[in-house]
């Protein structure tokens, strides 16, 4: 399923992409359902990121792609879903638009029935993350 | 037996004392501007010892640093060096247990705030001198990676008085 949501965000590209980033390796500070963030190794371009979220055990190789504003995640060795998650931003006439988007596919009948929560925790992510940018 | 608000002032005032670190009692100046903070000490070059008015349950430790212009300029999106960068920092103070706050003024980048906690539980002398020197061992660490990775970085701390006005947790 793919899934996105997008806010306007009032804020700096460099806050906006700082606070990206942080969350690259605190992802649960903006998405509560999110626990044991761990980094299991570094790249020149990111990471591969394990974490605990809604009962599995995700693994992400996660891209930091500065000049075309977009960090994406790649699942590993995944047995309930394939796909990746995209961050985003998008500048036009000064104005900040900050993208998730979501294209996991589900590969058991379980992951179907998760599947069900991912929208809600997408459009609050997008939104945790611009309170915080505005707030800072 | 749960310190108040006033016995942990005291604690930290006899802990801060004991290092003969210049500082100075902000209370007063911090109260008049925001009811947040019970109270808060500038101790040093830019440490900031504080306990928030709605956490009974620890003190907080803050270095904060503040970037003169010609450094905020380098911390730009546009400087190749820039996300590598806030990952760096982000990594050191993850690997530490020390929380970080890039501070923002206006549309520049103008410091870092790098900050832990003591249990009000766990407040005396040891551990609040561990926590100390943690915080001010990071900050240290993560000037030296802002010089290796932005050549002409000074690392130059301006805190001066505006740290009252600057406080993150005020």
């Amino acid at each position: 399923m793919q899934i996105s949501h997008s806010e306007q965000i009032n804020a700096t590209f460099e806050i906006l992409w700082i606070l990206l980033l942080d969350k690259v390796q605190h992802p649960d500070i903006t998405i509560k359902e999110i626990t044991h963030v761990e980094v299991l190794q570094k790249y020149d371009d990111g990471i591969l990121r394990q974490m605990h979220t809604l009962g599995m055990t995700i693994r992400e190789r996660i891209t930091i792609d500065e000049q075309n504003k977009i960090i994406r995640f790649d699942l590993i060795e995944n047995p309930m879903f394939t796909g990746y998650f995209i961050n985003k931003i998008e500048d036009s006439d000064e104005k900040l638009t900050l993208i998730y988007e979501q294209n996991w596919i589900p590969i058991t009948p379980q992951a179907r029935e998760l599947e069900t929560k991912f929208p809600q925790i997408l459009i609050k992510g997008v939104q945790e993350m611009k309170e915080l940018a505005e707030k800072q | 037996m749960t310190k108040t608000s006033i016995e942990m002032k005291q604690l930290v005032e006899e802990f801060i004392k004991i290092t003969n670190v210049k500082y100075e009692d902000q209370t007063e100046k911090i109260k008049q501007k925001s009811d947040l903070v019970d109270w808060q000490f500038h101790v040093g070059t830019n440490v900031i010892v504080s306990k928030n008015a709605n956490r009974e349950d620890r003190v907080h430790i803050n270095v904060n640093m503040r970037f003169p212009p010609e450094d905020s300029k380098l911390l730009i999106s546009k400087n190749p060096s820039f996300s590598k960068t806030i990952m760096e920092v982000s990594e050191i103070c993850t690997v530490c247990n020390m929380g970080h706050q890039w501070i923002k003024d206006g549309q520049i980048i103008a410091g870092l705030a790098i900050f832990s906690h003591v249990d009000e539980q766990n407040l005396n002398r040891i551990s609040f001198h561990n926590v100390w020197d943690n915080v001010a061992r990071v900050s240290g660490h993560v000037q030296k990676i802002l010089r290796s990775n932005f050549s002409s970085f000074s690392s130059k701390n301006n805190l001066t008085d505006e740290t009252t006005g600057k406080t993150m947790y005020g």
